[in-house]
């Protein structure tokens, strides 16, 4: 032919079972590919294939992790039931017009950091990269954020306009994640497909994978929504951590440095409310710390969260504590490492920009720690 | 919007079935000979006729259907060509052992009768891999499906042939192979799996034909002394100086062989001497023909000692054996014997002990091809990922030996080459001539042998496409655009397409 057969050669290592020993019939770890299809589904077991396929390493299989996919597609399946029973009175024409709020401008940006992360990662055979990156999208951001974000929009519990945008979002990229999916999982993203389909459109295996935009910039909405995010976490981490039942209603105080912070935090005042189970939120600049409060701290954000009646307050003393050891030795490490010479030599100068600014925080936390314990102690005084 | 509402859970066993079919009657795996699209083409690594879906395949077949199926939605005419192998040895014998149940070998069917055989099982049971394939949702374009002995393939395997003949790389010679007498074929230095075993190492006193004293020999495998054409010792050993030259006599054969030295031989191992049996050993193959040692090849096809074994004929190599220690004992040759744990070549594929034997072979002079076939690589235009397989793929090819193509098997493309009964004419054609080109004689005979089941494999890339035929398919799908596989192939396979590509 005077020409090389392939451009490129891709060579996967063996599968071997969750131990790394080879699969033999002596050792009876043999897996059959056929029982767990018909156990777990198509789906699970090719996206669990494809999740262990890493460059350069074995591919260690057992019926547990393919199970565990299996719940993946499960998720998929109840996200498409929420997305279809909110759909029956959606007008299309109606939603076009309609403005975005913050978690539609946040899911979008998401999503595109997502369609960037398979495709790239299919284009250079990084299999377990590219399907890492859309499970973390559908699961954690999509699933456990945006579809629970929207939750009062799509029971109108907000205006006509954010119940519009919620609808024509949620549908929008729930479909571009069932293209993102199909490679790995052809059968239950084109059985939805055919329920969520326009009416011009095919099957998704001959539908167009979605472009993305390269290196997006992060926007002032994904900041804006990962800081309600973040005090969101850090009243559901305050009562995991305090023990206090997710049924039990908080009053939530949050102390910002600027007004600007605070702008923002009251524009998703209704957001924090309904995902931390909150009956109240203010937020003040500088706020002074009340007493008997559990405190957290996000960014140079402060969340304060009266315990009266609620905990004991000597266990919060002991949880500080433990933060703040915790606190203090991150911030060892991560100055050791900023003092390694070797470091300072090899690594790029926007990883060590990186790591500098991973310092401040963890300085500025320490700080905010150790003066939220001695506040604590001042109350048990 | 509809008013459709989903199931409580996705239903797998049902919805699979319906939705693969859903895509077969759309013809969405079909990519066009001709397309405004771009290209995207991969071709499957053939899974035996014989095979059952096993934890590899389905990795491997679910990684290409993974990239096939995005190309395809990113806009390519995206093409994945699937197909078998015929599988020569593992083919033949799934046959064979169904024969065997019948009472009969192949050999009661005779040739012609036995392929027919072989070519039923095919159409009954062959392919169920294809099925299973359908499960795990590959997406193939299953119009194109092709077998390694369909006619087209066996086609690309003559015309290969004849080309590689004509340039004078292939050539029929005496040669060590590794054999396998359960088989009853040569198999390549591949196709040899060394399993670690505990053995001995017998150290054998062979007398100086004139004065007195002898020579100690240490080995593995006694019984070859029935083929030892020589002994060899360091030309800078000071403890055999002046022996050189001079003859031992082969206990237990009436037979003077002579004292040889060679570089080749380590002076810390044993007594620094060495038996060289050239017809039971590689090395010593190429020992006996730097130095010109007769080469006695002592047992049949099956394993067992044959007329040159003098009281030994027609034992099996084992038991042959333990007689000769046996004797040797007995008349006091043998010095000492201790335990002693070393490799041992086994079949792949039946795991029977690999017995080195001279016979004649066809080979292709892979020196040539290899060249080419590391250029490639190094001149990036085929990458290999992950990059470290480079190395090693560098390593090998710099290395490697000439590719012994020809098996003493049935099932499997006959060597095109015939012999005239006339004139003894060695005829090589891409088609069976009806008679001899020289003298006209009608009376030809066709090369008993077939060909290594990896020469067919080695063209899939192209002759699935349609080589030698110049079609569409070839011009728009060649060179293919990534391959997808196993890294346990790389040689094996990988290596032979890249060599018989350029």
């Amino acid at each position: 032919m005077k020409d090389v057969p392939f451009k490129d050669v891709y060579l996967h290592a063996l599968v071997r079972d969750e131990k790394g020993e080879k699969m033999s019939k002596s050792t009876g770890n043999i897996i059959d590919p056929l029982v767990m299809i018909d156990k777990y589904g198509t789906d699970a077991f090719r996206f669990t294939l494809a999740a262990y396929t890493a460059q350069g390493r074995d591919v260690r299989m057992s019926p547990e992790r393919i199970e565990g996919y299996k719940f993946f597609v499960n998720k998929i399946w109840n996200a498409a039931k929420l997305v279809l029973s909110n759909l029956e009175d959606y007008d299309e024409k109606k939603a076009f017009k309609a403005k975005d709020s913050l978690p539609e401008k946040w899911i979008k940006a998401k999503l595109n950091a997502a369609a960037e992360g398979v495709s790239l990662n299919l284009e250079e055979y990084r299999f377990n990269e590219a399907a890492a990156a859309i499970y973390r999208f559908v699961w954690h951001e999509f699933c456990d954020w945006y579809l629970e974000l929207i939750k009062p929009a799509l029971y109108g519990k907000t205006d006509e306009q954010q119940r519009c945008a919620a609808q024509r979002t949620m549908l929008d990229v729930f479909k571009i994640v069932l293209k993102l999916l199909h490679p790995f999982m052809p059968f239950v993203t084109e059985e939805l497909w055919q329920v969520l389909k326009g009416k011009n459109e095919g099957s998704v295996m001959v539908s167009e994978f979605p472009k993305y935009e390269k290196e997006a910039k992060t926007t002032k909405a994904e900041k804006e929504m990962q800081l309600i995010m973040d005090i969101i976490t850090c009243v559901r981490n305050i009562r995991g951590e305090m023990r206090i039942p997710p049924s039990r209603k908080l009053s939530v105080m949050v102390s910002v440095p600027d007004g600007n912070s605070r702008k923002i935090i009251e524009s998703g005042k209704n957001y924090i409310i309904n995902m931390a189970n909150a009956e109240e939120l203010s937020v003040d600049v500088n706020l002074k710390e009340p007493k008997g409060v559990a405190t957290g701290v996000v960014n140079s954000a402060k969340v304060f969260v009266p315990l009266a009646g609620i905990v004991d307050i000597s266990a919060e003393k002991m949880r500080l504590q433990k933060e703040l050891a915790k606190a203090e030795k991150d911030l060892q490490q991560c100055s050791k490492k900023l003092a390694n010479r070797d470091f300072r030599e090899k690594a790029s100068s926007a990883v060590i920009k990186k790591e500098e600014e991973k310092l401040n925080e963890l300085k500025e936390r320490y700080t905010a720690l150790e003066g939220a314990l001695s506040k604590l102690k001042e109350i048990q005084m | 919007m509809s008013k459709e509402t989903l199931k409580k859970a996705f239903e797998p066993q049902e919805a699979e079935k319906r939705i693969y079919d859903y895509w077969l009657k759309k013809n969405f795996f079909h990519a066009a000979d001709e397309s405004d699209k771009e290209p995207f083409s991969i071709v499957i690594p053939p899974p035996n006729v014989t095979g059952m879906l096993h934890m590899g395949h389905a990795l491997n077949n679910t990684l290409q259907d993974i990239i096939i199926r995005f190309k395809r939605m990113q806009g390519f005419n995206a093409l994945w060509m699937p197909g078998m192998d015929h599988a020569g040895i593992a083919t033949q014998n799934v046959v064979e052992q169904e024969l065997a149940k019948e009472g009969l070998t192949r050999h009661d069917l005779g040739r012609e009768q036995f392929i027919a055989r072989v070519w039923e099982w095919k159409e009954k049971y062959g392919g169920v891999i294809i099925n299973q394939l359908k499960r795990l949702g590959c997406s193939c374009d299953w119009q194109r499906e092709r077998f390694t002995m369909d006619e087209g393939l066996s086609q690309a395997v003559r015309e290969v042939f004849v080309k590689l003949y004509e340039d004078g790389l292939i050539y029929q010679g005496d040669y060590i192979v590794n054999w396998c007498p359960r088989c009853h074929t040569a198999i390549s230095d591949l196709e040899v799996e060394f399993v670690q075993e505990a053995s001995c190492l017998w150290h054998i006193g062979y007398p100086m034909a004139e004065g007195k004293g002898e020579i100690i020999v240490a080995t593995t495998r006694p019984e070859t002394i029935l083929g030892d054409t020589a002994v060899a010792v360091n030309p800078n050993d000071k403890r055999y100086k002046d022996k050189i030259g001079k003859f031992v006599y082969l206990p237990l054969l009436d037979k003077k062989i002579p004292i040889i030295a060679d570089e080749y031989v380590s002076m810390d191992f044993g007594s620094g001497a060495l038996k060289i049996t050239p017809g039971c050993d590689p090395n010593d193959f190429v020992i006996g023909r730097k130095h010109n040692l007769e080469i006695i090849t002592i047992m049949d096809g099956r394993g067992a000692i044959n007329e040159k074994g003098g009281v030994y004929k027609g034992q099996d190599r084992y038991m042959a054996r333990k007689n000769i220690l046996a004797d040797l004992e007995k008349r006091k040759y043998l010095i000492k014997t201790e335990p002693y744990t070393h490799n041992v070549g086994k079949c792949y594929r039946c795991k029977t002990d690999i017995e080195p034997m001279v016979s004649k072979q066809w080979f292709v002079k892979i020196q040539p091809l290899a060249k080419q076939a590391v250029k490639a690589v190094v001149e990036g235009k085929t990458k290999l990922v992950p990059k470290t397989w480079e190395a090693t793929y560098f390593e090998w090819m710099n290395n490697i030996r000439d590719w012994c193509i020809s098996r003493q098997l049935w099932w499997g493309h006959r060597i095109p080459v015939w012999y005239c009964d006339g004139c003894s004419e060695v005829i090589v054609s891409k088609t069976d001539p009806a008679k001899c080109p020289k003298c006209g004689g009608k009376s030809l005979k066709q090369d008993e042998d077939v060909l290594d089941t990896w020469f067919s494999s080695a063209l899939w890339p192209f002759s699935t496409l349609g080589w030698p035929k110049k079609t569409k398919a070839l011009k728009n799908f060649y060179p293919t655009s990534l391959l997808i596989t196993g890294f346990d192939i790389l040689f094996f396979w990988v290596a032979r397409m890249m060599m018989m590509g350029l």
